[in-house]
C-alpha cells in the first residue's frame, strides 16, 4: 500500500520510496526513507498532508503513490479479518435466501406423503394416475435434492475461498512482521557505541554562557 | 584577518531574522520555505574583533536539491567560512540535526544556535545536546533578540572543529539523532496530533474552497490599496508638490532670477515628473503592508498546495505561485525566487511567466488609467487580473508544449510552517523598505530620465531650442518609430516616447507623460476636461497602452535578472520575444476590436499590425529552432 491507500490520522512505517535517486535523497533528508515513521494528517483528492520528524508537509497525489507504507502496528489475528467478515455476511444472506433446513423439512414431508400414497389401495383405473403422481413426487424430490446439493457445494466453495483469503492474509502479516523484524535487526546492527565514552567534555567559554544564562 | 561567520540551517528556521536582528540589515524574510535565495553579508564588530556575518539560503542537507541550496553549499567550506553558526529550529530538532551532523563532518569550527528557544526551552536539555554533538550549543530567540551577543561571542571564540563521527549511511544518521533526542527531550512533545492549524489547513487547502479564498484575499488587498490611492494621491500631488514645493521653488527662482528654461526643467520635469510618481507612494505602502501581513502568517505555503493542481496542467509545480506573489512587489525578486524550483526547464519557463504579474511599479499606471478612463466600470480590475491569469496559463501551456527537452515531472513537497499571528512591526518594516526603494528609484533613475526627456523635447538636432515640441529631437525619434505603434493606436510621438521609457521602469511612463503633457498647475488626477490625458487618449487607446505596458518585459533590471537566472542567451531572447509578442498582440487586439466596436469600421492600420505580428511570430519561430538545435547538440554531446 502507498500513502494514497493510507488512512488519515494513522501512523505507518515507510516500506520503500520509489522514484529517481535525486528525489529519494531529498526525501531522505526530510526523514522519509525505508523504516522511518510517517503520519497521515489530512487526505483530500489531490493533496496529502503528512507529519514526518516533527514537520508538516503537503505532498501531491503522484508523490503519495511513490511512498509505500507498512502499517505501524501489526494487525491483530483474533479479530475477524475483512474477508472472514464478508464471508460470514454473505453466507448468512445465502442461507436466508435458500434455507437448508426448510429444504430438508420439505423433503421429509414429501417422503412421508409418498409412503402414505404407496400404502393406499387404489382401483385399477386409478393405477396410472397413481403412477404419474408417484413420478411427479419423485421428480420433485430429486429437484429438492439437487438444490440441496447446490447449496452445499456453494457453501463449500465460499468456505474454501475464505480459507484461501485467510491464508493469504496470514502470509501478508507474516511478511510484514518479517520486514519489521528485519528493520529492527538492521537498527541493532548499526547501533553506535556508548555516547559518553566517545565524547570528550566540551570546553565552554564561561563568559558567553554567563551572558546567556 | 576578519572572521567569517556563516549562518546555516534548514529553510524557515529563522536565519534571516537572526541576521537582520544581529546586523540591523533589512533582508527579505517570510514564513515559508525558500525566502532567501542568495547569500548576503555584512561586517560587524564583536568583542573579539571585526567579523563578517554571512546569511545563506536554507538547505536540508549538503546534497544540493535546488539551485538556491547550491549557493549555500558553495559557502560552507574552510575557504569561505571560518565558523559555521548552525541555526536549529527547536520545534523541529529531529529533522534539523540531520544537517547539523553533516556540517560537523566538514571539519569547520561550528556552534549550534537553538532558535525559537522562547517556545520550548523548558522541554529541551541543551547541555545534553552539546555533549552528544560535541560542539557548543546555545539557546537563542532571533525574533526577540535574546542571547544573540552571547551567541556571537561563542562563535567568535570557537576554534576547534566538533568531534566527528562516522555513519555508514544516512539512515544510521537518523537513528543516531533519535538516540540523542531521547536524552535531550526533557518532555516529549507529540506532533502527530491533529491541531487547530491542521483543521484550518483542511479548509484553506481544500479543492473547493482553497482557490476562492486565495482569490478573495488577493482581491481585497489590491482593491483596498487602490482605494487608498484615490484619497492620498491627490493630496500629495496637489498640496505637497503643486502648492508647497512649487511655490517654494518659484520664490527661489524669482529671487535668483533663473533662466525660464531652467525654471521649467526644475519645476516641470524634475519636480512635476517625480511628484506624479511619488503621489503613488501611499498605494505602494498600503499594498506592501497588507502583503507583509499575509506573508508573515504562513498562508503562502498553503497557496502553493492550492495552486499545485492548476500549475501541473502547464508543467509547473505549485511552488511556482511563490515567485508570482513575490513578483506582485517587484519582478526582480520574483524572478530570483524561481530558484526554489528544482528542474532547470521549469525554472526557465517560470522566469518568462513571472513578469506577466502586474508588479508594484505597474500599479500606479493601472490606478491612474482605471480612475481616469474606467472609473465607473467595476469589472475593469477583475477583468485585468482574469486576463493576466489567462495569459500566464496560455503562454505557460505553449511553452510546455514547445520545450519538452529536459522536462520531467517534478515531485511536489512543501513544508507547512505553523500559522502565527502576523506581526505589525514586520509588516511596517516590509512596507518601509519597499516604499523606500520606490522613492529611491523615483529620485534617481526617473529624475535623470525626465531630465533627458525634457531636454530632448526642447532641443532639435542642431542643438538649438526647438520652435515647438513637434520639431524637437524627441518628436523626430518618436515619429520614426511610430509606424510600429500605429496598429496599437499609439502612433503619436508623445505616446511612442512614453511607451519606450516604460522599458527603463514602468512608473517612468507616468513621469514621461507628465513631462510631455503637463504644464504648471495641472495634474493627472483631475477628472475635468483640462486633464491633458483625456485629450491624448481615448478609452480604447488607453486600454491598448495599458495592456502593452502590462505584458511587455518589465524593465531593464528585470531583464538583467532574467539573463542571470536563465544562464542562456537563447532562452533569454526567446523569453523576451514571447513577452513582447504577447504584449503587442493583446494591445493590438484591444485597439482594433475597440475601434471596430466603437466606430463600426476596421482601422486603417489593421493590415500593418497583422504584418508586424506575423514578423514577430516568424522571428520567434526562428529563435525557437536555433534554441532547439543548441539544446539537442548539448544533449548529444552529453
Amino acid at each position: 500500500m502507498t500513502i494514497q491507500d493510507g488512512k488519515a490520522g494513522q501512523s505507518y512505517h515507510v516500506g520503500s520510496v520509489e522514484g529517481n535517486e535525486k528525489n529519494k535523497t531529498y526525501l531522505l533528508t526530510l526523514g522519509i526513507f525505508a523504516g522511518s515513521t510517517l503520519t497521515i494528517i489530512t487526505k483530500t483528492q489531490s493533496t496529502y498532508i503528512i507529519s514526518v520528524k516533527d514537520g508538516r508537509y503537503a505532498i501531491d497525489h503522484a508523490l503519495a503513490g511513490q511512498i509505500c507504507l507498512i502499517p505501524s502496528r501489526a494487525p491483530q489475528l483474533d479479530s475477524p479479518s475483512p474477508i472472514q467478515y464478508h464471508f460470514n455476511k454473505y453466507s448468512d444472506a445465502y442461507q436466508q435466501a435458500f434455507p437448508q433446513e426448510e429444504i430438508l423439512q420439505r423433503l421429509k414431508v414429501l417422503e412421508q406423503a409418498q409412503s402414505t400414497w404407496l400404502q393406499q389401495e387404489v382401483s385399477p383405473p386409478d393405477q396410472s394416475l397413481k403412477q404419474a403422481q408417484q413420478l411427479r413426487l419423485e421428480a420433485r424430490a430429486r429437484t429438492l435434492d439437487a438444490r440441496l446439493h447446490t447449496v452445499e457445494a456453494r457453501l463449500r466453495t465460499l468456505e474454501a475461498k475464505a480459507r484461501t483469503q485467510e491464508a493469504r492474509q496470514k502470509t501478508q502479516e507474516a511478511r510484514t512482521r518479517l520486514q519489521l523484524a528485519r528493520l529492527d535487526a538492521q537498527r541493532e546492527r548499526k547501533s553506535p557505541e556508548e555516547l559518553e565514552s566517545d565524547i570528550d567534555l566540551i570546553s565552554y567559554p564561561e563568559t558567553a554562557l554567563g551572558v546567556c544564562l | 584577518m576578519r572572521l567569517r561567520l556563516s549562518l546555516t540551517g534548514n529553510p524557515n528556521c529563522g536565519k534571516t531574522t537572526l541576521y537582520n536582528t544581529l546586523t540591523g540589515e533589512d533582508e527579505y524574510v517570510g514564513n515559508w520555505t525558500g525566502v532567501t535565495v542568495e547569500a548576503a553579508e555584512v561586517e560587524m564588530r564583536t568583542l573579539y574583533g571585526d567579523a563578517t556575518i554571512v546569511d545563506l539560503p536554507g538547505a536540508y542537507s549538503i546534497d544540493a536539491y535546488s539551485s538556491e541550496e547550491s549557493v549555500t553549499l558553495s559557502y560552507i567550506n574552510p575557504e569561505r567560512s571560518d565558523v559555521l553558526v548552525n541555526i536549529v529550529d527547536i520545534t523541529n530538532l529531529s529533522r534539523s540535526l540531520f544537517f547539523t551532523t553533516q556540517l560537523i563532518e566538514l571539519g569547520i569550527p561550528m556552534i549550534v544556535a537553538l532558535n525559537k528557544a522562547d517556545i520550548l526551552q523548558d522541554k529541551i536539555d541543551s547541555k545534553a545536546l552539546a555533549l552528544a554533538l560535541g560542539c557548543p550549543v546555545i539557546p537563542i530567540s532571533a525574533q526577540r533578540g535574546e542571547c544573540l551577543e552571547a551567541m556571537v561571542t561563542l562563535a567568535a571564540t570557537a576554534s576547534k572543529p566538533a568531534q566527528q563521527r562516522e555513519f555508514p549511511n544516512d539512515q544510521a544518521r537518523f537513528d543516531y539523532i533519535e538516540e540523542i533526542l531521547d536524552q535531550v527531550y526533557l518532555e516529549k512533545v507529540d506532533r502527530t496530533e491533529v491541531t487547530t492549524s491542521d483543521q484550518v489547513d483542511r479548509i484553506l487547502t481544500s479543492k473547493l474552497l482553497g482557490l476562492p479564498i486565495f482569490l478573495y484575499l488577493m482581491w481585497d488587498i489590491f482593491s483596498f490599496s487602490q482605494s487608498v490611492v484615490r484619497i492620498f494621491s491627490t493630496l500629495i500631488s496637489d498640496v505637497i508638490f503643486d502648492t508647497w514645493l512649487s511655490g517654494l521653488f518659484h520664490w527661489v527662482f524669482d529671487l535668483i532670477g533663473l533662466n525660464p528654461l531652467l525654471q521649467a526643467l526644475v519645476a516641470d520635469a524634475m519636480l512635476g515628473g517625480v511628484g506624479t510618481v511619488l503621489s503613488f507612494v501611499p498605494l505602494i505602502a498600503c499594498l506592501f503592508f497588507l502583503l507583509g501581513l499575509l506573508e508573515d502568517c504562513g498562508y503562502l505555503s498553503r497557496v502553493t498546495v492550492v495552486m499545485d493542481i492548476f500549475f501541473k496542467k502547464i508543467g509547473l509545480s505549485g511552488r511556482a505561485i511563490i515567485p508570482m506573489v513575490v513578483g506582485t512587489g517587484c519582478s526582480v525578486p520574483g524572478i530570483l525566487a524561481t530558484r526554489t524550483l528544482e528542474n532547470a526547464n521549469e525554472r526557465k519557463r517560470l522566469c518568462v511567466l513571472t513578469p506577466f504579474i502586474p508588479c508594484g511599479r505597474k500599479m500606479p499606471l493601472m490606478a491612474l488609467f482605471s480612475s481616469l478612463f474606467f472609473a465607473h466600470a467595476q469589472w475593469f480590475y477583475p477583468l485585468l487580473y482574469a486576463l493576466t491569469i489567462s495569459v500566464i496559463f496560455v503562454v505557460g501551456y505553449v511553452l510546455k508544449k514547445i520545450f519538452t527537452i529536459g522536462h520531467e515531472d517534478s515531485i511536489f513537497i512543501m513544508e507547512l510552517p505553523p500559522y502565527r499571528f502576523p506581526r505589525l512591526d514586520f509588516a511596517v518594516q516590509q512596507m518601509c523598505s519597499k516604499t523606500l526603494s520606490f522613492v529611491k528609484r523615483a529620485i534617481t533613475i526617473i529624475l535623470l530620465c525626465n531630465t533627458v526627456i525634457f531636454l530632448l523635447q526642447h532641443y532639435d538636432f542642431t542643438l538649438h531650442r526647438a520652435q515647438s515640441s513637434d520639431s524637437s529631437m524627441l518628436a523626430v525619434v518618436g515619429s520614426l518609430l511610430s509606424p510600429f505603434f500605429l496598429p496599437l493606436g499609439l502612433g503619436s510621438w508623445e505616446l511612442v516616447t512614453a511607451t519606450l521609457t516604460g522599458f527603463v521602469a514602468k512608473e517612468n511612463t507616468i513621469a514621461t507623460l507628465s513631462v510631455i503633457f503637463l504644464s504648471g498647475g495641472q495634474d493627472f488626477f483631475q477628472a475635468s476636461s483640462d486633464n491633458p490625458l483625456l485629450s491624448a487618449f481615448t478609452p480604447v487607446t488607453a486600454l491598448s497602452f495599458l495592456l502593452f505596458q502590462l505584458y511587455t518585459p518589465p524593465c531593464f533590471s528585470a531583464i538583467a535578472t532574467m539573463h542571470t537566472e536563465m544562464k542562456d542567451r537563447g532562452w533569454l531572447i526567446l523569453g523576451l520575444g514571447t513577452q513582447c509578442t504577447v504584449g503587442y498582440l493583446l494591445s493590438f487586439l484591444a485597439f482594433q476590436l475597440g475601434t471596430l466596436l466603437t466606430t463600426y469600421r476596421i482601422h486603417s492600420s489593421f493590415l500593418l499590425g497583422i504584418g508586424i505580428l506575423f514578423g514577430m511570430f516568424s522571428l520567434l519561430q526562428i529563435a525557437n529552432k536555433v534554441l532547439e538545435k543548441d539544446v539537442e547538440e548539448v544533449v548529444v554531446r552529453s
